[in-house]
């Protein structure tokens, strides 16, 4: 159980906690391009909500 | 997790492109965030691309048993590993440079004292003492029987309040 009102927990949890962040639009845009390509390589994933009966 | 976080997740196992932007913007930092504690951050984004790919092409299996922030937090992981693997790397080579130089003498030991465990031990310290995950959706992400999770991380922190 993590405990915050220990103090080694609380430098813990300071030390790996994320920081608040604005989110980046240059890597939102890489996804795009990322899934773009990977749907071109790879013939059946453009398909990849067939199965479920999902629209595309 | 947002409200309209469902509705998200449906419209972009649709197909919903935009839906799915709208969930990158919403967890890419968290999950960047944990892959450069695990793997440093330059193998960091190019997991999180890797992971985000993979959970697009995967989201028209995805039922919702777990959070979609475990879901994809548990994608990058093994990602993050396939990438290691693949790079045949076996240094890590984190953030400690940037937060060594932050304030305070017990700090910079306790950033020394997290480099030092393997990425399994890292992966479950930083999920569930900085993104509070609990125990068994750390299990979860990390794919460990929840008794190897709980010892590991019993282990880590005590190995990092000695070196603190």
């Amino acid at each position: 159980m993590i405990d915050h009102d220990d103090p080694f927990d609380a430098l813990l949890a300071e030390a790996l906690s994320p920081p608040a962040r604005v989110p980046d639009t240059g890597f939102t845009a890489r996804i795009g391009t990322a899934i773009t390509e990977a749907e071109r390589s790879a013939p059946g994933a453009a398909a990849r909500c067939a199965g479920s009966g999902a629209r595309r | 997790m947002h409200d309209d976080e469902a509705a998200l997740v449906a419209r972009a196992a649709g197909g919903d492109r935009r839906a799915f932007a709208v969930l990158v913007a919403r967890h890419q930092g968290r999950l960047r965030h944990f892959l450069a504690r695990v793997v440093g951050t330059h193998a960091a984004d190019d997991a999180a691309q890797d992971a985000f790919v993979k959970a697009w092409l995967a989201l028209g299996r995805y039922r919702g048993e777990a959070g979609f922030g475990a879901w994809l937090a548990g994608i990058g992981w093994r990602a993050a590993l396939d990438l290691r693997r693949r790079a045949g790397e076996t240094a890590w080579h984190a953030e400690r440079d940037e937060v060594a130089e932050g304030p305070g003498a017990a700090r910079v030991e306790l950033e020394r004292a997290l480099a030092a465990p393997t990425e399994t031990e890292r992966a479950a310290l930083v999920l569930t003492h900085g993104h509070g995950w609990s125990h068994s959706e750390t299990a979860a992400i990390l794919g460990l029987p929840l008794g190897t999770l709980k010892s590991l991380d019993a282990a880590d922190t005590h190995q990092s309040e000695m070196a603190a």
